[in-house]
């Protein structure tokens, strides 16, 4: 079995990996956070309500566009990594949102889930709760990526 | 299935980023090609055995599993 140089694995690591849809998937969640947070202001006009609602689904096109774009970049060897990875990465996602919507319908939300870094756990709401499944999403398809791309 | 990719490259001298521009797919698809970690769909074969100029059964081997 021959084996790659670093540098080639560098070349082909930039190439199944676009930083431009993970930048837009943040950009899309931070802009949802900040919308959801704004629309319950009771005091606020139509046409800023409007331009609230319009951010986030402006952010989610944006993100869909990327995706669409670094798809069709990918050749069919690419393409049958990621849709193997995706199937197991999936799947995970939403067992742990699942599970919130457990613990939610449990006790209420925020979840009470222990707080990380010292906050108290009523401090964990959707936003958090989002960003662990997409961060775990993230892991897991890097990781099994590697494993099934043959890239070290 | 095996394949005879790798021997085919070499004896033209030609690295796997070389095949791969010709063949217009990624260096990993090459590499994954010539490790058998990866099976090419009909028109990649058809495109890599016009490359070397062989029919594709002279380059691929199916297993005998999969020949049943």
């Amino acid at each position: 079995m021959t084996r790659m140089s670093n540098e080639d694995t560098r070349a082909d690591f930039r190439r199944m990996f676009s930083w431009k849809p993970f930048l837009a998937t943040g950009v899309a969640i931070a802009c949802y956070a900040v919308a959801s947070r704004q629309l319950g202001h009771p005091d606020l006009g139509p046409t800023t309500r409007l331009i609230w609602l319009l951010v986030p689904l402006v952010a989610f096109a944006w993100v869909v566009r990327e995706h669409v774009v670094h798809h069709r970049r990918l050749d069919e060897f690419q393409r049958t990594v990621n849709a193997r990875t995706t199937e197991i990465a999936w799947p995970l996602t939403i067992v742990w949102l699942a599970m919130v919507a457990l613990l939610a319908t449990a006790f209420g939300f925020p979840v009470p889930i222990p707080g990380p870094f010292g906050l108290p756990p009523d401090e964990l709401g959707w936003v958090e709760v989002m960003m662990v499944p997409l961060l775990l999403h993230m892991v897991v398809f890097v990781v099994m990526h590697k494993r099934l791309s043959g890239l070290r | 299935m095996t394949n005879r990719v790798q021997k085919l490259r070499l004896a033209r001298g030609w690295t796997q980023a070389r095949l791969a521009e010709e063949l217009d797919v990624s260096r990993q698809t090459i590499y994954a090609i010539e490790n058998g970690r990866f099976d090419p769909s009909l028109p990649l074969a058809f495109a890599i055995a016009h490359c070397f100029e062989l029919r594709i059964e002279e380059i691929f081997t199916p297993d005998r599993a999969e020949v049943g």
